[in-house]
C-alpha cells in the first residue's frame, strides 16, 4: 500500500513528530508508513485521512500486484 | 482494545533481572555444578521421585537455587516481554507479534531437530534448555526490532 502523507505533510509543513503526535503514535511509525514499511490499522488510516481533510482513499492507495 | 501488556515503569527493571539471571543460571548450568546442593532447605514436595510411589504430599530436603533461577527467569522473562514501551502503538505491537511468531518457529524447529538428533540423557538437558529458549530467543529478537525501529528516521525530520 502506498501513501501520499509525506506530500500532504510538506503541503502544511508539518513535520513527522508533530503528525505522531496529533495522531497518538511515534514518529518511527509516521515513518514507517511513509515509506511503505508498515500498513496502519483502518482506525489510524481513517485518523490521518481526517487529519488532513482528505477521503481514505486519497490519502492510500492499494497497489497493484505485479 | 485490551492488550493484556504491564505498565512500561516495569519494563527496564525486569530486563535487567532478566538478562541477569540468564547470564548467572547459563553460568551454573554450564560449569557442571550441582544445584541440589546449593541453598539446601525443606520445601513443600507434592511428588517426589520415583514418581509412581506413596511418597506424596511430603516436606523434602531440597537445593532450591534451580527453582529460584527458574521462578525469577520466567517472571522477569514474561514481564520484561510484555510491558509496553513508553510510546506504545500499534507498529510496535506488530514488531511484537512478528518477533513472537519468528521465535516461536525457531524454537520448535531446534526442538525438533533435537528430537531427531539428540538421545538419552542428553535429551533431558535439552529439555530444560527448552523451558527457557522461547522467551530467550523471543526477547532478543524482539529488542533488536526494537532497536532498528527506534534508529529508524533518525536522519529525517
Amino acid at each position: 500500500m502506498k501513501n501520499r502523507i509525506r506530500v500532504l505533510r510538506a503541503e502544511i509543513n508539518i513535520s513527522q513528530e508533530e503528525l505522531a503526535n496529533q495522531m497518538g503514535v511515534s514518529r518511527q511509525t509516521i515513518h514507517a508508513i511513509e515509506n511503505n514499511k508498515y500498513a496502519p490499522s483502518l482506525t489510524l488510516g481513517m485518523k490521518i485521512a481526517k487529519f488532513f481533510n482528505k477521503a481514505v482513499e486519497e490519502v492510500f492507495q492499494i497497489e497493484e500486484e505485479n | 482494545m485490551k492488550n493484556y501488556l504491564f505498565p512500561s515503569r516495569f519494563k527496564n527493571i525486569s530486563g535487567l533481572i532478566f538478562y541477569l539471571t540468564t547470564i548467572i543460571g547459563a553460568l551454573i548450568y554450564f560449569s557442571g555444578v550441582s544445584m541440589d546442593e546449593l541453598l539446601v532447605m525443606k520445601v513443600p514436595a507434592i511428588i517426589n521421585e520415583p514418581i509412581f510411589t506413596n511418597n506424596k504430599g511430603i516436606w523434602i530436603e531440597n537445593g532450591i537455587l534451580d527453582e529460584l533461577i527458574t521462578v525469577v527467569l520466567i517472571i522477569s522473562g514474561i514481564i520484561h516481554s510484555f510491558s509496553r514501551e513508553k510510546m506504545e502503538d500499534e507498529y510496535i505491537s506488530s514488531i511484537r507479534l512478528q518477533a513472537l511468531t519468528w521465535s516461536i518457529y525457531v524454537n520448535y524447529s531446534l526442538v525438533l531437530l533435537a528430537t531427531l538428533l539428540v538421545f538419552g540423557l542428553a535429551y533431558f538437558h535439552v529439555m530444560i534448555i527448552h523451558l527457557f529458549s522461547l522467551i530467550i530467543l523471543f526477547n532478543l529478537r524482539f529488542q533488536l526490532k526494537l532497536r532498528s525501529y527506534y534508529k529508524s528516521g533518525a536522519d529525517e525530520e
